[in-house]
């Protein structure tokens, strides 16, 4: 019985998790008439409370429309966000792969002073070091150019954490076996550490392409050019009064984080589940 | 291999090691040479931008109330997740589709939330307009002291599923045969929960607790964007401030309660290293 | 192996290395060749602008002649009265007078003429309007003529299928619906001289320019072609929608073309609406073209400057930029424009006061293409007042490149907040903008941090040859410094009638005598000329606000209560009952975010109209031209009692700093940013651009006082009254006695408002909800407190 209860609240907690999705698919395919009549109260600041259906009276592409057809900055700045997205994903396979496996598996001087450095410039908010950033990036001729977002994005701390947790559970003994069958530092990383750790590779992946997908204050200091600018961009402040566009427009880009989410998640759970069992 | 090969792990990590100390090292130790100099004229003042900001009322309203919220919200966070997270174990039939539901909210866009919160919380929106259904009083919550409890919320709904997949994580590693044969020597649930799970989810712990430290810091978008760079004064945090700071070009007391806040993230981080060290 | 091993492993490491270095370079290169090539490019295209003959104000023709040598010109001379034709021989630098248009349509005063055309081959074909007066409808007839054989009347006749229903066209002040005949309403020659004309249901046609006789029929179903131009043997169609194309000697459209349609259709709002009509010449969204001299070239013309394209091409290619010269001038508009034989492109504008220039553009190989300075001028929001000055001073300074960025252009995520941060991390970097527009920016933290330069050389040179106003000029001065300076102000000001006026002394005053007014004319639904919480309270804020800062900095509470309850009671003098605010949608949760604005909407000029037409008996405003002055002086005149008076408030004698700017001190080009400032004080720049603000300029300001209706004549207005009536309103210009008046009360203005966006924001957000009754006057005050209290704590 007890369990029932705690089960029928679980399951509404869920829906309230999944509420503003039903809000944004049932608002993009509302007409404008609609949307403002439901809005209208926090709109006009008039008297009355806004209300909401999950199903439109009469649904309609009509915002889908727009957007797709009617602004071609659109794609050029979803374009953007899959090319930043993308460059700083590869970028830390390359060197965030290699410098995880070089912390869990291996003893050398400083580890654990880097290591901890690496954990407390990961909590460091963006603006802290936001000009500071800037004039390095400056130094090197790379403002206004997608290396300004993509470059310092390789080289964030986090995927290291995440991945360092889950090859320092790939065991001790499987490594020393290999060892002494002959394998050297280079095949033990290729042969051991990528196959035994994939699924946590992939976990990194995912939840960088969550964080790069929706990345703001990055591209908005470093990229002048609006014509480099990514689709975050295009988002996060479309006014209430043009609520039918922006519900449409957090739709699309919520498919691509969801197909990553949704492709990834199995990899996703694994991974957390490697990095999370004990050494 | 470990004690021969003293410097392979070195080079396995200098790719990085180079990027982090160009990209982010080099900047923050530039950020730490700012804490002591004055913003535009660049003049050395010593100490004196530390004095200024442990003097300032804002620097301790947003530093009292970004430790509640991080004192408030961890806690929270990571005990209503590990309460789920065990339900959810046992519920093998629906415990994957519900564990997903709840990741959800990670995927949503800020645009989308923002959009939702203004939708919600507006003093016409629909909280508001569901309390005169039920014959309650309205109130204006982003301008009142609920304004720190929606933020609480955002970030539980945020974050809860990920910190659900975390302790399922940990759960799963568990052995079964542990717990079998506690049962065989009469052991009750809670005692099962008690002095099996909870001691082999420690070290779980070190890692969901950093993560959702991260996280913490991750609210202040949507924050910003629904109630502006001066929210209720009980959700000004230490990022409305630095955002506002430099707004003003007060880089130098920007700097400076930066270095401050990154001292405390060290000896926090450091505290759950010796906590994480002495499990093992 | 282990050592194998290791070189595999620094292999690696060295291949990825070498990635990142590699893609770092590339990215390098190529903004070092960029700029290399920028520098080293020489040519570009100078302005000069060439003398009308004596009198000529009006271009409404411009037209190369076959032979190649001539250029002939329809116009109009302002001293004559009368229209004319005028030749030149050498490119349109001197003109001389060839004739007068024929008898019947030579005096401007007479006769309207609608549309004029010159061909190649040098005949003239005017289309013009002849009012008939028994029928009371507008006839348009077509005359064609020849300087040499004289002319002859055209019988057009455009088809009848259907008849036009045109609302809006009144005889003799009384509401008629009438119908209009299907009328040609344009003409227009092509390059081979035949004529072509386009009616006003949306159809182009070929005219035979002997007998009136429709040839072909260009039109699409569905559209309605709104203007043409003729290009070689194309005519290029502007309809609603887009941009379509056909062969002039089929009458077939032809295929789109992509390019043009982007230059034509480019400027869409967020929804994909078309924001402004662009059309061919007039306005600043105008676009001119002009039939280039290769096969299916062409080149057009528009606010950015001159391109070459080639129709169905892919490519288009800028011949003149015009953010170095006046094309970049938003007051402009587009008449007419000639590619020349000698490869010069000749413009002819008509400036903001409607006179006609002629621009030349022409080729100079030894000019680099972009100047060698440039001079970054920064603002938050789009400055149209700002875009003329550069334009000027870009026309005086051709060596330097004068850039204008805005950091809010409205049509993306950037918050004021971030603007700011991006725009201080510039700064700080050194690679900020020269000059900054100041408006919204936080310009007292700026002064205290050091980032602005002393402008008091530059104020005091200004000051040696022009009369500034004292207290305006001095609003940011600090210890005989001068660190930013408004180049316009506002004065916050009300009018009604002399009594209420009169006994407005302080806020207070005022509720208590709007109350007083409401209580004596029950029935009208209106006192004041607002509906709205939040322009009332911007209207407000600025006379009241100065008294609300104290000493030690921090805000008054009790000022600030007092404020919030006056203002209320000032609001509700209107009825508030019937507010159906749904439709204008003023998104007032962009507000706290966006930040910024403009003071533009505030004026006074609307209230006046209302007090004319006595739908309201007080009005509020911030006064920011002379014209107003002229609106209230009619109003006066219209009710025969009216006065007017500076806003009375809790402080006294408020003006209102606008466009401020001041120079970044890290900037590298000190002496060209000072240029510029002076540029933006001197008394040229000043005088332009009404409407955003008194100049700070007396000498400027006498110039603009300069009585713009001809003597003796009224200018009469029409305002539709809620019941549908039409009430005539009789513009006069005050006098110079009471201009001088204005200019002496101005000068006797001396609080500044305080415009610290973050204070104006909270104050105007969370009073706009108390007004509307969505909180009490004590939370509102509640609320401000704390959130200013935090903002002058950090």
């Amino acid at each position: 019985m007890r369990k029932k209860i705690i089960f029928i609240f679980l399951i509404l907690g869920g829906l309230l998790a999944c509420y503003p999705i039903f809000f944004l698919l049932s608002g993009s395919i509302m007409g404008d008439g609609e949307l403002k009549n439901y809005l209208k109260p926090i709109l006009a600041k008039g008297g009355g409370f806004a209300s909401w259906s999950v199903l439109p009276e009469y649904p309609t592409l009509k915002s889908y429309v727009q957007l797709l057809l009617d602004a071609p900055q659109f794609f050029i700045m979803f374009w953007n966000s899959v090319k930043l997205t993308v460059g700083i994903l590869l970028g830390q396979l390359l060197v965030g792969v290699l410098a995880a496996w070089g912390f869990a598996k291996f003893e050398f001087p400083f580890k654990r002073v880097i290591f901890t450095a690496y954990i407390v410039l990961m909590m460091m908010p963006f603006q802290v070091t936001m000009l500071s950033n800037y004039l390095v990036l400056d130094r090197m001729h790379l403002m206004d150019s997608h290396l300004a977002v993509i470059l310092p994005g390789i080289f964030s701390t986090f995927p290291v954490f995440i991945m360092y947790r889950f090859f320092a559970s790939v065991p001790d003994a499987v490594i020393e076996s290999a060892k002494l069958d002959g394998a050297s530092s280079v095949q033990l990383f290729f042969y051991i550490g990528l196959p035994l750790g994939s699924a946590g590779i992939i976990s990194a992946m995912v939840l960088g392409f969550l964080e790069y997908w929706n990345l703001i204050e990055q591209p908005l200091t470093f990229l002048k050019d609006k014509t480099l600018w990514p689709l975050s961009l295009y988002l996060p402040n479309i006014g209430l009064d043009k609520a039918g566009i922006a519900l449409a427009a957090s739709a699309v880009t919520l498919i691509p984080a969801f197909l990553v989410f949704f492709g990834g998640q199995d990899y996703l759970e694994q991974g957390i589940v490697a990095a999370a069992i004990k050494e | 291999m470990k004690n021969k090969a003293k410097f392979t792990g070195f080079f396995f990590i200098l790719p990085s090691l180079m990027g982090v100390s160009v990209f982010v090292l080099i900047p923050f130790g530039d950020v730490i040479r700012r804490s002591f100099t004055e913003a535009v004229s660049g003049i050395w003042v010593g100490f004196a931008n530390y004095q200024t900001i442990f003097n300032n009322a804002a620097f301790l309203l947003a530093g009292k109330n970004t430790l509640r919220f991080v004192g408030i919200c961890i806690p929270v966070l990571i005990g209503l997740s590990l309460f789920i997270a065990v339900f959810l174990q046992k519920q093998l039939k629906y415990g994957g589709i519900l564990k997903t539901v709840y990741l959800v909210p990670m995927a949503v866009p800020i645009a989308s939330v923002v959009l939702m919160w203004k939708v919600l919380f507006d003093p016409n929106g629909l909280v508001n307009g569901l309390l005169a259904k039920l014959d309650l009083t309205a109130t204006g919550w982003m301008n009142s002291k609920y304004a720190f409890w929606i933020l609480v919320f955002s970030y539980l709904w945020k974050n809860l599923g990920y910190d659900i997949v975390l302790w399922v994580a940990g759960l799963s590693a568990i052995p079964d045969t542990i717990y079998e044969a506690a049962r065989v020597d009469g052991a009750g649930e809670w005692a099962c929960f008690t002095k099996i799970t909870l001691p082999n989810l420690l070290p779980s712990l070190y890692t969901i607790a950093v993560l959702s430290f991260l996280n913490s810091f991750k609210v202040f978008r949507e924050a910003y964007l629904v109630a502006g760079d001066y929210p209720n004064d009980s959700m000004y945090l230490l990022q409305h401030l630095f955002s506002n700071w430099f707004r003003e070009l007060s880089l130098d007391k920007m700097a400076a309660g930066a270095v401050v806040t990154s001292i405390i993230i060290f000896i926090m981080i450091l505290l759950l290293q010796r906590a994480w060290d002495m499990e093992k | 192996m282990k050592l194998g091993g290791k070189k595999i492993l620094s292999c690696l490491l060295a291949a990825s290395l070498l990635a990142t270095a590699v893609t770092g370079c590339a990215g390098e290169d190529k903004g070092d060749s960029d700029k290399k090539s920028d520098k080293s490019a020489m040519g570009r295209y100078l302005e000069e602008e060439y003398p009308l003959p004596p009198g000529v104000m009006d271009i409404a023709a411009l037209q190369k002649l076959e032979d190649g040598n001539t250029l002939r010109m329809a116009a109009t001379n302002q001293e004559t009265k009368e229209r004319g034709i005028w030749d030149s021989l050498d490119n349109g630098r001197t003109w001389e007078m060839k004739s007068v248009f024929p008898e019947n349509i030579r005096s401007v005063d007479k006769v309207n003429v609608l549309s004029t055309a010159i061909s190649p081959k040098g005949q003239v074909s005017a289309a013009y309007g002849s009012v008939q007066e028994e029928e009371s409808q507008l006839g348009i007839e077509y005359i064609n003529w020849n300087l040499e054989t004289g002319e002859k009347l055209l019988p057009i006749k455009a088809p009848q299928e259907q008849m036009l229903s045109v609302l809006g066209i009144y005889a003799g002040g009384e509401k008629a619906k009438n119908t209009m005949q299907n009328q040609i309403m344009t003409l227009q020659y092509t390059s081979n001289g035949e004529l072509l004309g386009s009616d006003s249901m949306g159809s182009a046609y070929l005219i035979d320019d002997n007998s009136g006789e429709l040839l072909k029929t260009f039109q699409i179903e569905g559209s309605f072609i709104q203007q043409f131009q003729a290009v070689g043997n194309k005519l290029i169609a502007l309809t609603e929608k887009d941009v379509q194309i056909f062969d002039l000697q089929s009458g077939d459209p032809l295929e789109r073309d992509d390019i043009l349609n982007e230059q034509f259709n480019g400027k869409k709002d967020a929804e994909g609406n078309s924001e402004v009509a662009v059309r061919f010449g007039g306005g600043t969204t105008g676009v001119l073209l002009s039939t280039g001299s290769e096969e299916n070239s062409m080149y057009f013309c528009n606010d950015k400057g001159i391109y070459r394209h080639l129709l169905g091409g892919t490519v288009v290619e800028q011949m003149v930029n015009g953010s170095l010269n006046s094309l970049g001038n938003p007051s402009i508009a587009l008449i007419s424009m000639q590619s020349l034989n000698n490869n010069d492109f000749l413009v002819a504008v008509s400036d903001e006061e409607g006179v006609s220039k002629l621009l030349n553009y022409h080729y100079s190989k030894d000019t680099p293409s972009v100047p060698d300075l440039e001079l970054k001028v920064y603002a938050l929001n789009n400055n149209q007042g700002i875009r003329q000055a550069i334009a000027l001073f870009q026309k005086e300074n051709p060596d330097i490149f004068v850039n204008f960025e805005v950091g809010l252009t409205g049509d993306d995520a950037v918050t004021a907040a971030d603007a700011l941060r991006t725009l201080n991390t510039n700064m700080m970097a050194g690679k900020g903008p020269d000059v900054l527009i100041l408006d919204g920016m936080p310009i007292e933290s700026y002064i205290d941090k050091g980032l602005l330069s002393d402008l008091t050389n530059v104020i005091d040179a200004s000051s040696k040859e022009v009369k500034f106003f004292e207290h305006v000029k001095n609003s940011y001065e600090i210890d005989g410094k001068i660190f930013a300076i408004p180049t316009r102000f506002g004065a916050p000001a009300i009018q009604g009638d002399e009594e209420t006026v009169a006994s407005s002394t302080d806020l207070k005053a005022l509720a208590e005598q709007l109350e007083k007014l409401k209580a004596a004319n029950p029935d009208n639904k209106y006192i004041i000329n607002d509906e709205e919480a939040k322009s009332i309270l911007k209207k407000l804020y600025y006379a009241n606000s100065p008294a609300w800062i104290q000493k030690n900095g921090t805000l008054s509470e009790e000022a600030l209560k007092e404020f919030l309850t006056l203002a209320k009671r000032i609001y509700d003098v209107n009825d508030h009952t019937n507010d159906d605010n749904a439709e204008n949608l003023t998104s007032s949760f962009t507000v706290s975010v966006k930040g910024g604005s403009s003071i533009g909407l505030e004026g006074m000029g609307n209230g006046s109209m209302q007090i004319m037409t006595e739908n309201i008996l007080f009005n509020l405003g911030i006064m920011n031209s002379p014209s107003e002055l002229s609106d209230i002086v009619s109003a006066k005149k219209a009710i025969g009692n009216g006065s007017y008076g500076w806003m009375p408030g809790q402080s006294q004698k408020v003006f209102v700093p606008m466009t401020s700017v001041g120079i970044n001190s890290k900037s590298k080009q000190t002496e060209s940013a000072e240029k510029f400032i002076s540029g933006l004080l001197s008394t040229e720049t000043q005088k332009s651009s009404q409407g955003s603000g008194f100049p700070i300029n007396q000498a400027a300001f006498q110039e603009i006082i300069a009585n713009p209706f001809e003597e003796g004549s009224v200018s009469l207005g029409f305002i539709s009254s809620e019941e549908g009536d039409q009430k005539q309103m009789e513009y006069i210009w005050p006098t110079e006695e009471e201009f001088q008046q204005l200019k002496a009360e101005l000068d006797t203005l001396d609080t500044p408002a305080v415009t610290d966006e973050i204070i104006k924001d909270c104050v105007i957000e969370q009073g706009t909800n108390c007004l509307n009754g969505g909180q009490s006057v004590d939370d509102a005050v509640k609320n401000i407190m704390q959130k200013v209290n935090l903002y002058l704590a950090e």
